[in-house]
């Protein structure tokens, strides 16, 4: 290492700490605003790397902030956390490749080597975890977050249903879809073999969907090779047009051209149609289930079920239908039954004009009110 | 290539803007939006139909019917005063009202499309038409509430003097309509048969996932870069208010408008049929107007402009704007183009 460098460094180490101390005020200066908020900075907390910053921040504010509000609060830090640990990564390997010199081809190998870990660590989160949607958490997170809602709301089933299956799930990574499933299609017997039986087909559409939501998993990590591919394809096309990035949001809007690009060619692709329908479908087989049982628990409790509720919603509906059948007959009615009459009025005005001998035409009723008006005066 | 030092600079001015930004949300208050004063005429179940107080001293004797799709809210349409395509409407002298059709529950997932098309729209139409004693009005709609339009000119032409569509699907196959591909292997009876009313999240998550990318990720860095700016700050949240704002869609409708238009393609097949009424496009033979925007992910312009090869009118007429989806309604050029082509074409007319 030449004095030279060790100088650079130096001095990036320093803005590095400068900036952090910057960093910092900004939000203690917020968190005086606030109320007995003071004490509550971390400690330790000028050394944490830029990505977690966001978590202290978010549990600092925690205490003054309205729940609804600290929802909203995550959601934003979670997204820009994604984009500053992107920072954190091109800082770091910009850092790697400035120590080994300007030659452009160590800059690439620097920059490749991050994408592919990039693709990696995605990859990897996805094979390990129970959490179908990992390792999209900052690439995909509302959408994925979107579904996993969807997946729990108006369950039948009390709690956050898609959670509460993730062992389920579990199985297929583990090998182990098929022997449960040969489990779940046991014969069942005694007095309770209804209810065994609809309960194992509930846990058959559970594996079913797991299985569902894996492929779709799958699929949208081809979305993100593909995406990587691109972005190295692109920088190297830029770097080979002697072009280069001039900023981390420039970087960051390139892999976010990249991922469009690459979810456009996959999204629109047979396999991935079929594969989006079929977690739906199975999603909605699953619920159309735990209803079915959830109603055979209501009924034997004497409690309204969802199937009486549709059966009243649905005689209602055809009642306020034929009400409005009704009503535009008679509308109809009231107006045919004028036009007849005027027809009629109008013939014979016609035919008394043929003949000659019309008499002068009784005034209308405001005309009577004016002669009258006149009288008067 | 930038160097690190760039880098770092750039992350400590993001920090501090968002540092800072938070201050101004928590001062940025209600999300209004509506920025034009407006009356409730009629009401019916969920719905209200409004009128939009005119800006001229004497407006337009034949008034606009806006018919607004189920999907979403029809404030997008007048989402503040300087971009509200109403607003301009009524500044180019036109008589407006508004369907809203507010929000389904549970009790209505029985309204299908003989409910929606030959009920509500019909009895708002003749609701304005006793109300300016005319025998029909200028329709305008938007979206899927342009399809609706297009039906209900096609079974009622009696009742429709001229037609304005606006970002409408009418060729549901197109290669280029994503959403379309999607819907054909879904199981929608199933769907509908299990929640009946279909919710407005799960069209939300399809949404969304047509650009996932841009629109889950993206698109909050560049409000974290807007934090600081109060005025921009709101604009962006109200954007964020109606597009979550989703109503659940009545699931008898959904069902019919997935299968007969999606799945079938019906309205150019020319084998729908509402309520026993055929719906014959060609049957449209009064001016049509449509408006289509030339980067619209949802609605794409093939799928709109296929109109033309099927109306019966003689007096068509296009619009492309260049512009998405959204864009269309709230965008700078769209207050200067819209309102002003749609008044200048519907005046040539009312004559």
């Amino acid at each position: 290492m030449n004095d030279k460098q060790t100088a650079g460094e130096a001095e990036w180490a320093g803005a590095w700490a400068d900036m952090q101390r910057h960093y910092w005020n900004a939000w203690s200066d917020l968190l005086q605003a606030a109320p007995g908020m003071g004490a509550n900075k971390p400690s330790g907390a000028s050394s944490a790397p830029w990505g977690q910053g966001f978590d202290l921040w978010s549990k600092m504010l925690g205490p003054v902030m309205p729940p609804e509000s600290r929802t909203w609060m995550d959601k934003l830090m979670e997204i820009n956390k994604g984009y500053l640990q992107m920072g954190e990564a091109l800082f770091n390997t910009f850092s790697t490749a400035q120590k080994s010199g300007k030659d452009p081809s160590q800059w690439w190998e620097s920059i490749n080597l991050y994408l592919t870990k990039m693709q990696e660590q995605v990859a990897s989160q996805f094979r390990s975890s129970k959490d179908p949607w990992a390792g999209f958490a900052t690439l995909w997170g509302l959408p994925a977050d979107t579904w996993k809602r969807l997946s729990s709301a108006w369950s039948a089933m009390p709690g956050d249903i898609e959670r509460a299956f993730r062992d389920i799930d579990g199985l297929h990574q583990s090998g182990l879809a098929p022997l449960a499933s040969d489990w779940l299609s046991t014969p069942t017997l005694g007095y309770t073999r209804e209810s065994q039986e609809e309960a194992q087909r509930l846990g058959q559409l559970w594996l079913e969907y797991g299985q569902a939501v894996k492929a779709y998993g799958d699929a949208l990590s081809r979305v993100i090779t593909r995406a990587g591919e691109l972005l190295k394809e692109k920088l190297m096309g830029q770097m080979n047009k002697g072009e280069s990035l001039d900023s981390l949001r420039a970087c960051y809007d390139l892999w976010v051209d990249c991922g469009e690009e690459a979810y456009a060619e996959v999204s629109l692709s047979d396999p991935f149609i079929q594969t989006q329908a079929r977690m739906t479908n199975a999603l909605m087989a699953v619920k159309r289930q735990e209803q079915k049982i959830v109603d055979e628990m209501l009924g034997a409790l004497n409690m309204p079920t969802r199937r009486e509720l549709d059966t009243s919603h649905r005689r209602l509906h055809q009642l306020q239908r034929q009400v409005w059948h009704l009503k535009r007959a008679l509308e109809d009615f009231g107006t045919l039954e004028l036009r007849e009459e005027v027809a009629v009025l109008q013939r014979q005005v016609s035919e008394l004009k043929a003949s000659g001998t019309a008499t002068p035409t009784q005034p209308t009723s405001p005309a009577r009110r004016s002669t009258k008006s006149k009288d008067v005066t | 290539m930038f160097r690190p030092d760039h880098i770092m600079q750039e992350i400590y001015d993001f920090n501090h803007k968002v540092a800072n930004g938070l201050k101004t949300l928590t001062r940025v208050g209600d999300i209004d939006v509506g920025a034009s004063f407006k009356d409730p005429v009629y009401q019916e179940d969920k719905l209200t139909l409004y009128r939009f107080r005119p800006r001229v001293a004497e407006p337009s004797k034949v008034p606009v019917l806006i018919v607004y799709a189920l999907v979403n809210r029809p404030y997008m349409a007048d989402l503040q005063e300087d971009r509200s395509m109403i607003r301009g409407l009524l500044e180019q002298g036109l008589d407006v009202y508004l369907i809203d059709w507010g929000y389904p529950d549970g009790a209505d997932r029985y309204l299908d499309l003989d409910d929606y098309l030959n009920g509500y729209i019909r009895r708002c139409v003749d609701f304005i038409c006793r109300q300016h004693h005319l025998p029909n009005i200028n329709l305008l709609g938007i979206c899927q509430g342009g399809t609706f339009s297009l039906c209900f000119a096609a079974m009622h032409p009696e009742k429709v003097s001229n037609l304005v569509t606006m970002v409408t699907p009418v060729d549901f196959k197109t290669p280029d309509n994503v959403l379309s591909q999607w819907v054909q292997e879904l199981d929608v009876d199933l769907m509908v048969d299990t929640l009946g009313n279909v919710p407005g999240e799960l069209l939300n998550w399809s949404f969304l996932s047509l650009k996932p990318f841009r629109l889950t990720g993206q698109k909050y860095l560049d409000m974290a870069e807007m934090l600081e700016d109060p005025v921009k700050l709101k604009n962006f949240l109200r954007m964020e208010k109606w597009i979550f704002d989703s109503p659940d869609q009545a699931g008898e409708t959904f069902r019919q408008f997935i299968k007969w238009f999606y799945k079938e393609n019906r309205l150019i097949n020319g084998n729908l049929e509402i309520g026993g009424h055929p719906v014959n496009l060609s049957r449209i033979t009064m001016p049509v107007f449509n408006v289509y925007a030339t980067e619209d992910h949802l609605v794409p312009p093939a799928s709109s402009i296929a109109l033309e090869k099927y109306v019966g009118s003689n007096d068509y007429t296009t619009m492309a704007f260049k512009g998405g989806h959204i864009g269309i309604y709230v965008s700078g050029r769209a207050q200067k183009e819209i309102p002003a082509g749609v008044a200048e074409w519907l005046k040539a007319r009312m004559h």
